[in-house]
């Protein structure tokens, strides 16, 4: 066993209850920063890239009046036109794409072919085919 | 061993895991932007040659003035890193680019859509779509 004075014993402790406080505070640090981070990004998607979120998401569309039918096969979304303007073109561009490459996968096309109709006027309120891409 | 020997060994192992964990994604999502990156590169290089088709009289095999009947070099468009496909109209041109390495799903492979749009002389819009 070796024998060490009290001062010595005191410093070694102060040391190793610093590096635990810097360990615990570079834990709690780290992991807040990925929840946070975590979150913002939920917060910014409009449509998550997973295609098996994409029922849940067009689920809570539907649930808030946004969107009145989805048909992946005819790649075809009713929309309400009132809901729809009021969204920005990124988010709409957003929606577009993301769903037109969900429904050429479920198709099993390279061929992405996707229509925003409007349920009020039957207008196309947006499209991703073989008219470009095109967003009112 | 002391417990305060312990709870420092814990967390060391818990801090070196987060950092393992962080590195590795840190390197997929290198990798998916290299190739997104390279998918961009491309669509703007084979704007280039979808504007010289349409510069050319439709006598000489051009679009006269439009980019429809324009379709990209295949050496340009399909290699073994990248499929583009793209859809014309008179004043636009749709790109569909696909890579290999799987974008953000973590199981299709990263694709970037672009469109660009003569009048404006630019893209009209350009995004990830994984």
């Amino acid at each position: 066993m070796t024998v060490t004075n009290v001062a010595d014993e005191d410093k070694r402790e102060r040391r190793q209850r610093r590096v635990l406080i810097a360990l615990f505070s570079i834990c709690i640090f780290g992991f807040s920063y990925l929840v946070y981070d975590y979150f913002n990004i939920v917060n910014r998607t409009t449509m998550p890239e997973d295609f098996a979120k994409t029922d849940q998401t067009v689920r809570n569309w539907q649930s808030s009046g946004l969107v009145y039918r989805f048909d992946a096969l005819q790649g075809k979304l009713v929309v309400n036109e009132d809901k729809w303007n009021v969204m920005t073109k990124q988010e709409k561009i957003g929606i577009v794409t993301q769903l037109a490459r969900y429904c050429a996968d479920q198709k099993k096309t390279d061929n992405w072919a996707f229509e925003v109709v409007g349920n009020r006027t039957s207008s196309v309120v947006g499209q991703l085919g073989a008219r470009g891409l095109v967003i009112q | 061993m002391g417990q305060q020997q312990l709870l420092i060994i814990v967390l060391t192992v818990l801090i070196v895991g987060m950092a393992v964990y962080g590195a590795f994604n840190w390197m997929n999502s290198y990798g998916e932007s290299a190739q997104r990156d390279l998918i961009i590169q491309r669509m703007n290089i084979l704007v280039g040659e979808a504007k010289k088709y349409a510069a050319k009289p439709a006598s000489l095999g051009g679009g006269d003035g439009s980019f429809v009947g324009f379709s990209p070099p295949a050496k340009l468009a399909i290699t073994p890193e990248l499929r583009i496909y793209a859809t014309s109209g008179d004043t636009w041109i749709l790109f569909q680019g696909f890579g290999t390495t799987n974008g953000e799903d973590g199981r299709t492979p990263v694709e970037v859509v672009g469109q660009f749009d003569k009048t404006q002389d630019d893209w009209s819009t350009l995004v990830t779509v994984n």
